[in-house]
Parts: structure tokens; C-alpha cells; sequence
């Protein structure tokens, strides 16, 4: 790929970091395994693909040029489960704040870096479960889609 | 019958076409599909006496159907065509080798000219924009085993 993994998700860290109410983020080499200051945002790549719509590897002759495709989650702990209205509003509340930061990425560079020519996302409520003994957290999961090349 | 073990993709093909100075220049790397596409003209009739039309062959046609990703970079097919079409015009050689330059290969090679292009850019298609432009036979298309 044009760029690395790592170049994703740590400029998807310094760009939705930025979104009101969120404590903490982590990514990659960051990601802590306790899950303090909440709201605590998580960034990781989940997976990827090349050539998603087509068959090959390749859209040129000899491989020029590859289209990449990959999948980075961002994982927002919101609160520790607790009071079920609360819960739900504080979620909503850091999900809009997430999406105003995504809605944001207008133009290229996207997230400040060159290589991201598009993206789309998707965002599911989560109750995590985590931590030992398994500790229940109110959260979203953003699944953010970049096509690469 | 035995299967056979020579079928070849189009993966590893390799498209010259001349640049602005007339020097052939790989665009392979920048280039996505080709498609040649051979004509005989035909001649038809029927007499009398026979339910079933006779032809005749006389002159031949090819026409080569291109897509190219569109890029920004000088050497390449994008900025070829656009200097081709705005600038130069005239004909160009094009070598399409068939499934590479290598030995058991095909090549294809013309003077062309260049009839059509056109440019879609849709705000909600994340791949490259690709441009597909016809390009016409000056004269024989030539086959040669390689």
C-alpha cells in the first residue's frame, strides 16, 4: 500500500481524538489494557482487502496500480454500565460527537493523510464487555471503511 | 481430449503508444483493459434458386477500445492521451503484446488514430477513474508470433 496501517489508524486517532467529551484515545502500540477515563476511545485496524470489487489484485496491467481496502474500528467506551438512561444519553451524545469529526473530512487529504482517497463508516451502539472479572461498558463502534492506492 | 495447459489472462499484458516525441512508451502500469476488436467487411447476396444467402469478403477493420486509469504523472497513459488530443494529434504506434512481450506471446500493432474518450468522474466511486478511449487503425493492424 501507499501508506501504512499504522499511518491509518494513529491519523484517525489525532483527528476523532479531537471529538468533545472524549477523555482518552488509544492506538495500536497505545491501547491500554485498563480502560480508565472514560469516555475512552480505541482505534485499531480490523482488517483489509485488496481490489474489493473486483477479481485479481491488480486495476492496471502488471500490477501498477493495487486498490486497497481497509477496515479500522473505532471502539468508544463510553461509561461503565450503570443507569440505563444515562447510559444511552451519554452514548448518543459522544456518537454525534464522533460523526461531527468524520463529517468534517470533506476534501483530501482525509485525516491529514495522502494515500486515503476515500472512506465511508458505519456506527453500531455496544455494550462491551471487558476486564477480568468482565465489567460491562455502555459504548458505539465505528467501522471505518478507507479505500487505498 | 487432453486439457489444455497454454490458456492465458490479460493480467501481464504490455500497451506501448508513443509519447508527444514519437517514442514508445510503456503505459502497461497505468493502463486497466484493451479490447481489439477485428472486422471483415462483408458483402451479401442471394439467387434465385437457393434459400441461403452467399458473402463475400473484401476490406478490413479493427478498432481498439482502451481504459486507462486517469493519473497525474507525465509518463504515463493519462497525460499521454490529453497531450495527444489537445496538442499533437495525428497518429501513434500501439504495440499490445498478448499475454506479455515474452516468447509464445502475441503482438498487435497499428498506427492509430484516436476517435473517442471520455471521462466519467463520479463523486461516489472510490476507485481510480477510469477513461476509455477508442483508438482506430491508419492503415493494417499487424499480427505478429513472438
Amino acid at each position: 500500500m501507499s501508506i501504512t496501517i499504522d499511518q491509518v489508524t494513529l491519523a484517525v486517532e489525532a483527528a476523532l481524538g479531537e471529538a468533545s467529551l472524549i477523555a482518552r484515545t488509544g492506538a495500536e502500540g497505545t491501547i491500554t489494557e485498563g480502560v480508565n477515563d472514560l469516555p475512552y476511545m480505541m482505534i485499531y485496524a480490523e482488517s483489509g482487502q485488496t481490489d474489493p470489487k473486483g477479481g485479481v489484485d491488480r486495476t492496471s496491467f502488471r500490477g501498477g496500480i493495487r486498490v486497497n481496502e481497509l477496515i479500522v474500528m473505532v471502539d468508544v467506551y463510553v461509561r461503565q454500565r450503570s443507569h440505563i438512561g444515562e447510559d444511552m444519553a451519554k452514548t448518543t451524545h459522544c456518537t454525534d460527537a464522533v460523526i461531527n469529526i468524520l463529517e468534517e473530512q470533506n476534501v483530501k487529504p482525509y485525516f491529514g493523510l495522502l494515500g486515503l482517497q476515500a472512506f465511508h463508516w458505519a456506527w453500531q451502539r455496544v455494550t462491551f464487555v471487558y476486564g477480568d472479572p468482565n465489567t460491562g461498558y455502555v459504548g458505539v463502534r465505528f467501522t471505518l471503511t478507507f479505500t487505498i492506492f | 481430449m487432453a486439457m489444455t495447459t497454454t490458456a492465458v489472462n490479460g493480467c501481464d499484458a504490455i500497451i506501448m503508444l508513443d509519447n508527444a516525441a514519437g517514442t514508445p512508451v510503456d503505459i502497461s502500469g497505468s493502463s486497466n483493459s484493451v479490447e481489439i476488436q477485428f472486422d471483415n467487411d462483408m458483402g451479401e447476396y442471394k439467387t434465385f434458386g437457393s434459400k441461403w444467402k452467399a458473402r463475400l469478403e473484401c476490406g478490413k477493420d479493427a478498432s481498439f477500445k482502451l481504459k486507462i486509469v486517469y493519473t497525474t504523472a507525465a509518463a504515463e497513459a493519462m497525460r499521454n492521451l490529453l497531450n495527444w488530443y489537445f496538442i499533437t494529434f495525428g497518429g501513434k504506434t500501439l504495440t499490445v503484446d498478448i499475454p506479455s512481450s515474452g516468447a509464445g506471446g502475441d503482438r498487435y500493432s497499428a498506427e492509430v488514430k484516436l476517435e473517442t474518450f471520455s471521462i466519467p468522474a463520479p463523486s461516489d466511486e472510490p476507485k481510480p477513474i477510469l477513461v476509455e478511449m477508442t483508438l482506430l487503425p491508419d492503415g493494417a493492424v499487424a499480427w505478429t508470433q513472438l
